[in-house]
């Protein structure tokens, strides 16, 4: 068992390492062998490792958190007009601008994130593409500070020992010194906690709040990531070319770094690197052979490589590479483990044997409850939409400790007051406090956050993450470290990593899937994906779990066990709501049924009681019995 | 400083309808094909710019009128060949690819038109040359007049191609439920390729007309969509007729703006589009009710502060 942990936190913790080492070997490599070859090469490589950054910074936001930018030479320029300001106006050291000139271009990304990043999908484009125009306009315009059209010239180069890294070998060395250094950003993103929750973002947004990540702050930390690595090449590039205009960082700039980072591969580490190398080298061959230099039919090149790409090979250069590994690699990875497609297998693990664990698993939450106390109150809770009334006038109180089912035909209203408690939905009319707390300004990531856990009637996971990374999301969403204190304190950022690694596969054996752990979610069968989505919320160490309609779409023998690990649950201290079509499986389960009808309460009581209750039988056998 | 603005804000209104009516062209172009395929085409204003360099290409053979209905159907061949390239086969995938792939689809058409007709801007000749319109201190070429004829007549036979047409119909049942349409035998697919060859037309028109107001060039496309996304966006991307208006008020403000201070022609854009954008995002109240939770708890943390 531990030796499979240990299995998989060596490939991770490997590929972060890797990531940086490999960075560092091939920059050391290139240098050394390209600077014998001459000062056209050593360029081509500079021009390289240089887009390469920028392209990295698009992997970040787009591949791996789904947020399109066409804006990345807006940062770019940034980077580039402040540091080359800096140094011609105020005399400050290049060792100094430079990192000036990437810190601003983060808080730039910062602020300009604020009102960007509420944007979803194509506005987000949109804005940015937008941002990148202004940035443009703006470099051209404000003469008195950048020059205008006709430049800053005469920027210093980087000195050393008082002498200037004036050549283009001397000032690879730096190149690639921060090439290395981007990469440890790239990778410590991506292997790290911050790429688990950009994807689980860009999967999912509303199970991803669900769990407790803000989407809006991971957009936030990946847009300013993917800002500091334009904002460090635009800077880098000022001191070597030591000439700025605006024309370098135009839209031709955002348009060839996407390309280089689709060709590469948007959801791999790699892909900026192997696309900036291939297209660079590309070029610069089409234009040896060619004998054209001509810049519009570059830019019709780039055009029609971005398209095929992303028709052809949408995961790109890495994309092919992974297929491979894969295929090489899943059957060591995965141990000797049944195949998930031959149900029945591991099935007698779920329950049964998760409901042993979970004793000393101690599920509780955060806040120390009395027994009975309100958990949550709801309030003459009315609900519209335009103008179907799915919930009037509903009260309802959840006691600590219990579990209350609420069940009613469909259309009841059950799932929207589901979804008022979790704060998917914001009430007409009505208070709904939660542990005491008005949730109805909340957003559900903060109810999330005050010890909520949810599962969705249509299970929703990340379905291209695994078994074990689902689980990770949610541990991790609010707790561990940011993407600075991680970059400065990476030791210990990775032991808590390590530690919520060992704590999710704890879960996942909890729910009986710990042998699927490195399996992607989306490849398990329902009754398993329904397990992991209970263990992701698990992880959330609810006081207050609401599971939306549990029981669909298991056999019998799926629901004894479900029922089993439930009531082990709830023993262990977790308030339990469900909804419920099943009827039977509710009666024997809930300590109290509450029925809604047409958006109204219509009965509330023991199973027993509402069994017997006049307006019940009558909600679900029609008004005729 | 009043004087001049009070005798040149008509002019600055004049020009802003003009430009406004191809900005609502563009929007709605964008709001048919995103209505239909919930794709944002940014290669929307390269049809217009299509529109344009083809109209002035065909003038150069044959007489204007069948010089624009050539531009307009080779535009409209050449969006259902783009359709069938690049969004047809692809018409699953995400959202994200999709408009990477009419991102490209602009960035291809940008740099064709460079190559075939180079970087400098061409004129057209004004559709009826004459003497202008004087009205007050404002001076209204007949050409404006065209723009604004054009428009309107394209706007009211696109309302009555929708609501009265088969076809049209079809387009709208498909905007509002794919799945149903698809139940009573209406492919999303073919409906997407009838909305892009539609706002292909639209831009072909919207180019042409304009070609001999502000000149053509090959970049022109990309200012267009990202001026035709604000009324779009303003009209919920879901409504022709808000597009139309929010296009005009658009054109109008800029022009405005661009009198008072020509460097702020392109800032008004961006800061026109965040500025709905934000606001649409307060109007559906998810940032406004946690603000106002915000405030809320802090309020109640004061009081249990003050109460000890």
């Amino acid at each position: 068992m531990s030796g499979r942990v240990d299995l998989g936190r060596v490939l991770r913790a490997d590929r972060e390492i890797l990531t940086v080492l490999g960075a560092a070997v091939f920059a050391l490599v290139a240098i050394l062998l390209l600077g014998g070859a001459g000062a056209y090469a050593v360029t081509i490589l500079n021009v390289v490792l240089l887009r390469a950054l920028a392209a990295t910074g698009v992997v970040l936001l787009t591949g791996y958190c789904g947020q399109l930018s066409l804006g990345q030479g807006a940062f770019a320029a940034i980077g580039a007009y402040i540091s080359a300001i800096l140094a011609t106006q105020y005399g400050l050291s290049p060792w100094l601008t430079i990192p000036l000139a990437c810190i601003a271009a983060g808080v730039a990304a910062w602020v300009v994130g604020f009102p960007l990043l509420q944007l979803r999908g194509h506005y987000l484009a949109l804005g940015t593409l937008a941002l990148a125009a202004i940035v443009y306009q703006l470099s051209v315009e404000l003469r008195g500070i950048t020059g205008g059209a006709s430049g800053i010239t005469s920027i210093p180069s980087l000195t050393l020992f008082g002498r200037e890294l004036g050549s283009p070998w001397a000032y690879s060395w730096i190149i690639g010194l921060v090439f290395v250094l981007g990469m440890y950003v790239a990778g410590r993103f991506a292997f790290g906690r911050m790429g688990r929750l950009a994807q689980a973002v860009r999967e999912d947004e509303t199970a991803a709040e669900a769990i407790g990540i803000s989407p809006f702050g991971v957009k936030n930390v990946s847009f300013v990531s993917g800002a500091v690595l334009a904002g460090v090449s635009g800077a880098l590039y000022v001191h070597w070319v030591r000439f700025l205009d605006p024309v370098p960082f135009g839209l031709q700039y955002s348009i060839e770094v996407l390309t280089m980072a689709v060709f590469g591969g948007i959801g791999s580490v790699w892909g900026g690197l192997l696309g900036a190398i291939t297209l660079t080298v590309l070029t610069e061959a089409l234009r040896y052979v060619t004998g054209v230099a001509s810049a519009e039919y570059q830019a019709l090149a780039f055009g029609v490589v971005f398209v095929a790409v992303l028709m052809l090979w949408p995961r790109g250069l890495a994309g092919i590479a992974d297929v491979w590994s894969a295929r090489g690699r899943t059957s060591d990875r995965r141990g000797g483990v049944p195949n998930v497609s031959s149900e029945g297998t591991a099935e007698a693990e779920v329950g049964i044997g998760g409901g042993a664990l979970i004793a000393d698993h101690r599920v509780t939450g955060p806040i120390r409850l009395q027994h009975g106390d309100e958990l949550v109150v709801v309030q003459r809770l009315h609900c519209r939409f335009g103008g179907v009334k799915a919930l009037e006038d509903v009260n309802l109180v959840v006691r600590a400790g219990e579990i209350l089912a609420v069940i009613g035909p469909n259309g009841a209203g059950k799932t929207t007051l589901f979804n008022v408690i979790a704060g998917a939905i914001k009430p007409t009319a009505g208070a709904v406090t939660v542990l005491g707390r008005d949730i109805r300004g909340l957003r559900p990531y903060e109810v999330a956050r005050l010890g909520v856990a949810r599962t969705f009637q249509n299970v929703r996971l990340f379905t291209e993450m695994t078994c074990v990374e689902n689980v990770l999301a949610a541990l991790e969403a609010h707790d561990g470290y940011g993407m600075i204190r991680g970059l400065v304190l990476p030791v210990r950022a990775r032991q808590r990593e390590d530690a919520a690694v060992d704590e999710a596969h704890r879960l996942l054996a909890v729910v009986g899937l710990a042998e699927f752990a490195h399996f992607r979610a989306g490849d398990l069968p329902l009754a398993k994906q329904r397990a992991l989505e209970l263990a992701r919320a698990l992880a959330r160490r609810p006081t207050l779990l609401l599971m939306d309609e549990p029981a669909s779409g298991l056999n019998e023998a799926e629901r004894d066990e479900l029922a089993a690990l439930i009531r082990s649950l709830n023993a262990s201290g977790v308030t339990i709501l469900l909804i419920e079509h099943a009827v039977d499986f509710v009666m024997a389960l809930a300590d109290r049924v509450v029925v809604l009808s047409r958006g109204m309460k219509i009965a509330e009581g023991t199973p027993l009681e509402v069994r017997n209750d006049r307006h019940v039988i009558e909600a679900y056998l029609g008004e005729a019995a | 400083m009043r004087d001049v603005l009070v005798w040149q804000l008509p002019q600055w209104i004049v020009s802003g309808v003009v430009m406004g009516c191809v900005y609502a062209l563009v929007a709605v172009g964008l709001v048919i094909v995103h209505n239909v395929t919930r794709i944002l085409n940014v290669a929307q204003g390269a049809f217009v710019m299509l529109g344009a360099m083809l109209t002035i290409q065909f003038a150069k053979w044959l007489p204007l009128a069948p010089a624009v209905v050539a531009a307009v159907v080779v535009t409209v061949v050449i969006g259902a060949v783009t359709y069938g390239i690049l969004i047809y086969p692809r018409f699953e995938a995400g959202l994200l690819t999709l408009i990477m792939l009419t991102f490209g689809a602009d960035v291809i058409f940008r740099t064709v038109a460079l190559i075939l007709w180079g970087p400098d801007p061409l004129a057209l000749r004004e559709f009826t040359p004459g003497k202008p319109l004087i009205i007050g201190t404002a001076v209204v070429t007949r050409q404006a007049l065209w723009v604004i004829g054009v428009t309107a007549l394209l706007v009211i036979l696109l309302q009555l191609f929708f609501k009265r047409s088969l076809l049209g119909t079809a387009l709208r049942a498909c905007a509002s439920n794919a799945t149903a349409a698809r139940l009573v035998g209406i492919r999303p697919q073919l409906m997407g390729l009838v909305s892009w060859m539609l706002a292909a037309a639209l831009g072909a028109f919207a180019g042409a007309v304009i070609a001999p107001v502000t000149f053509a060039t090959y970049f022109m496309g990309l200012e267009l969509t990202i001026r035709g996304v604000v009324p779009a966006v303003l009209a919920g991307l879901a409504s022709p007729v808000g597009a139309v208006v929010g296009g005009v008020v658009f054109g109008i403000i800029e022009a405005v703006a661009a009198g008072v201070y020509s460097g702020l022609r392109d800032v008004v854009a961006f800061v026109c589009l965040v500025a709905i954008l934000v606001v649409r995002e307060l109007r559906t109240g998810v940032l406004t009710t946690h603000l106002r939770a915000r405030v809320r708890a802090w309020r109640m943390s004061e009081l249990a502060r003050g109460q000890q």
